[in-house]
């Protein structure tokens, strides 16, 4: 099993950072791509560099976080720069060998825009997204959004399994499926069987995002801070076949950069914690 | 600064803890004195056994007395009464005597959530007009205020001002970090969130004031797993060397 955490360009564009995430016992990277950088016009090279640092780190890029429009805009916001942002961000994945490009939806379900319209609505997106995907040589999986407790007013279109379900069902292709977030999940205030919705969740997993909260915000904590209960659901994953990399999105961003070698060992041991208590060695 | 970890009172008989401690890059302990404090010099020779320091205490408001005698006995210059007091005086002026009696000094901790204003808290200090009155700052405390339950901000509030308002007062430092929304006490820099501590400016401030006691860890944690415990002990001590720009093994 390959362990991965999500990171940004401070350590993803650095040789010896990434050798130091090696030693600390990763073997694989979910990439947080600066997406402005994705419009410069040196990208090119930067991409390549970032192939080569990889390759010398001995390091898998397995996944990427899609730029994405504002959580709270309609699926028909749209906008040329962020179009051709995520475009971009595309054929880089394609070109760093990247297996799946995690997308978050659009749309919050209210009295002018139903289920129904935001559901065809992503699924038109994202069948344009996973056109230039797959021409790229990469996939799609589509995020679960919760429907936050600070914000109830807003139901986010994925914060409804079915409904998330739906959109993959409708783009009805193999390399677009699904990203489950379990500290999203832990959020949610409309899924009271968070085991169930795994469940029925479970088979279309190609990528997760394992971080924990304390159930009021979305903080991306490491594991043992929080109360995401990880051992049922993770193993409920791994049951349905997944086989991808065990991927923590904590949150990084702030971290003394001199300290982070500290936390890649402190989240490599947590994930072993993880999948021993999960029993999906 | 020497790095520190508060421990409860029993736990300075495992001898095999304080032999880990030491062993992870700790260099010292400050006891919490809670409990029934039996056998004291015991207590103290399995520390110094250890190799490891006592720069200071923490003290209960039940039992103030015994904790400052056997503070004393420990040879600590300050103890630090425990978190929230909630402002009562009666019991500082009470305790001020017993102070000077066993030549241990009192640090009154900033609250976290009742001292909205620094300045009020330094105006309470200050009210005791006693040498034998000092400060525990902590900087997690601080952290919280001005922030709602979600650790969104409420209003302005400048943490590092408040460090150095409070300055000379300062006798011990309990360090620990959180997401500016509950009083976490999780180690240093695992929360990243905009409302974590800003540890570089925090430091620069302690240095600024002249502060020259231990950064004293004190941390919750209960992880229930026993290695990635001790795992989680040598990353806190790690990570507050590398904020004092000491050097890590690796």
């Amino acid at each position: 099993m390959k362990k991965s955490l999500s990171i940004n360009d401070r350590v993803f564009n650095n040789l010896d950072h990434l050798k130091g995430y090696k030693a600390a016992g990763f073997d694989a990277i979910d990439y947080t791509c600066g997406w402005g950088h994705l419009l410069r016009d040196d990208r090119e090279e930067k991409i390549a560099k970032a192939k080569e640092n990889l390759a010398e780190a001995g390091i898998e890029c397995y996944s990427i976080h899609m730029p994405c429009y504002n959580i709270f805009l309609q699926p028909d916001e749209l906008n040329d720069a962020k179009e051709e942002e995520i475009k971009r961000s595309l054929e880089m994945a394609g070109k760093l060998g990247v297996k799946w490009c995690v997308m978050h939806p659009m749309g919050t379900i209210d009295d002018v825009h139903t289920a129904k319209w935001i559901i065809e609505k992503n699924a038109e997106n994202a069948k344009r997204y996973l056109e230039i995907a797959e021409k790229a040589g990469t996939a799609i999986a589509l995020e679960n959004v919760p429907h936050f407790g600070d914000c109830p007013q807003y139901v986010f279109i994925t914060s409804i399994v079915e409904n998330h379900l739906e959109i993959v069902e409708k783009v009805g292709s193999p390399n677009f499926q699904v990203c489950w977030d379990f500290g999203h999940q832990q959020l949610n205030i409309s899924d009271a069987d968070k085991l169930q919705t795994v469940k029925t969740a479970a088979k279309y997993i190609r990528a997760f995002h394992f971080q924990s909260n304390y159930g009021n915000m979305d903080w991306h904590f490491a594991p043992c801070f929080g109360n995401v209960d990880w051992k049922d659901i993770v193993k409920t994953v791994y049951d349905a076949g997944y086989n991808g990399s065990f991927n923590l999105e904590v949150d990084i961003d702030r971290v003394p950069v001199d300290c982070l070698f500290e936390h890649y060992k402190l989240y490599s041991r947590m994930i072993d914690e993880i999948v021993k208590d999960a029993g999906v060695c | 600064m020497k790095v520190t970890l508060q421990i409860d009172y029993k736990k300075a008989f495992d001898t095999e803890y304080l032999a880990f401690l030491k062993e992870a890059g700790y260099d010292g302990v400050e006891l919490l004195l809670n409990g029934e404090l039996t056998n004291p010099e015991k207590a103290k020779k399995n520390i110094e056994n250890a190799g490891l320091i006592m720069p200071q205490t923490e003290i209960v408001k039940d039992n103030v007395e015994e904790g400052l005698r056997v503070s004393a006995l420990f040879g600590v210059k300050w103890a630090c009464l425990q978190g929230e007091i909630n402002y009562d005086t009666n019991l500082i002026v009470k305790s001020i005597p017993l102070a000077e009696k066993y030549g241990v000094g009192i640090a009154l901790e900033n609250p976290a959530r009742y001292s909205n204003y620094i300045d009020a808290f330094c105006i309470w200090v200050d009210s005791f007009k006693s040498e034998w009155i000092g400060v525990c700052y902590n900087p997690a405390h601080t952290n919280i205020i001005g922030n709602d339950d979600f650790g969104l901000k409420k209003f302005d509030f400048d943490r590092i001002e408040a460090l150095k308002k409070v300055g000379s007062r300062i006798k011990i430092a309990h360090m620990n970090d959180n997401n500016g929304d509950v009083d976490r006490k999780m180690a240093p820099t695992i929360s990243s969130t905009p409302c974590c501590i800003k540890w570089k400016e925090t430091l620069d401030a302690f240095s600024e004031v002249k502060f020259d006691g231990a950064f004293s860890l004190v941390l919750d944690i209960n992880f229930g797993k026993y290695d990635l415990e001790r795992d989680y002990l040598k990353f806190a001590v790690n990570v507050s060397k590398i904020l004092l720009g000491k050097e890590v093994a690796r």
